[in-house]
């Protein structure tokens, strides 16, 4: 659903939706915040949705994506298990801790080489697309994920 | 040989010494490894069997996800284990390959089998 304040997305949980995702956000904000603003919100919305998937439990109320037309967040709304809330709220809690974005990014990458394994969609959200991250229960198992531009 | 998997398309050919692969599309693949390995291992053994040069032409990529960064990392421990000189270029005009790549080749800076470069015929 499109208006003149936010494009509302609701999606069943298939991969093959992120693209489709992409493009339409991509094609909402483009017009309003120009081509290299849409494009670092086209990735926010997918890395966002690729989060929602791998680590969101699937049921009948999919998920829900916002993007505000001023192209100033994108929240993604889905279902999570109790415990696989603790690990987000822990990459969050150390994002922020790291203060500069484009550190935490370079940090998150050496612990890919260091582990053999590091999830980078959180730090790539902030560095590239300069956004801060936000987390919120919005109903039962219901995690809203807000990424906020800030640059 | 050629790879296709969603959006993404990569095509592989031989240079004299050079095994060049070039990737045009998006990679959005939640998990790329399962499908990415199965195609590069080969190129990979190839290589260093004949010690021939790996080139990634990653500047027509159009979009990647997270997952494929680390994909490429892994590739970048691999071609260390193995000695295999590989050259991946990137489009230094694109904010997200500028993000990842730069990132990368500050961190792989004492690797001698690894070279980033930007790409110089990019539009």
């Amino acid at each position: 659903m499109t208006n003149a304040l936010s494009l509302s997305l609701s999606l069943q949980g298939d991969p093959r939706e992120i693209v489709e995702a992409q493009e339409e956000i991509g094609r909402f904000l483009k017009e309003k915040v120009g081509d290299a603003a849409a494009h670092e919100m086209e990735m926010v919305a997918a890395e966002l949705l690729e989060n929602a998937l791998k680590h969101g439990q699937r049921d009948g109320r999919g998920i829900e994506l916002t993007a505000e037309a001023a192209g100033k967040y994108i929240e993604v709304i889905s279902s999570v298990r109790p415990e696989d809330l603790a690990p987000l709220e822990a990459r969050v809690k150390w994002l922020s801790e790291q203060g500069d974005p484009q550190q935490a990014w370079l940090r998150a990458l050496s612990e890919v080489f260091q582990r053999g394994e590091f999830g980078l969609g959180l730090a790539r959200i902030a560095s590239e697309g300069g956004c801060r991250i936000s987390l919120r229960i919005v109903g039962p198992d219901r995690l809203a994920v807000r990424a906020y531009r800030v640059r | 040989m050629v790879f296709n998997s969603g959006l993404l398309h990569v095509d592989s050919n031989q240079d004299g010494k050079i095994l060049r692969q070039h990737w045009v599309g998006r990679v959005n693949d939640l998990r790329p490894a399962a499908a990415l390995d199965g195609y590069i291992a080969p190129v990979v053994e190839r290589a260093r069997s004949g010690g021939l040069t790996i080139e990634h032409h990653f500047e027509k990529l159009e979009y990647f996800n997270s997952a494929f960064i680390s994909w490429v990392i892994h590739q970048m421990q691999r071609a260390l284990e193995l000695k295999v000189k590989t050259v991946m270029y990137f489009e230094p005009k694109s904010h997200m390959h500028r993000s990842s790549f730069d990132a990368l080749r500050v961190l792989q800076r004492d690797n001698p089998f690894i070279e980033l470069v930007e790409a110089q015929s990019a539009s």
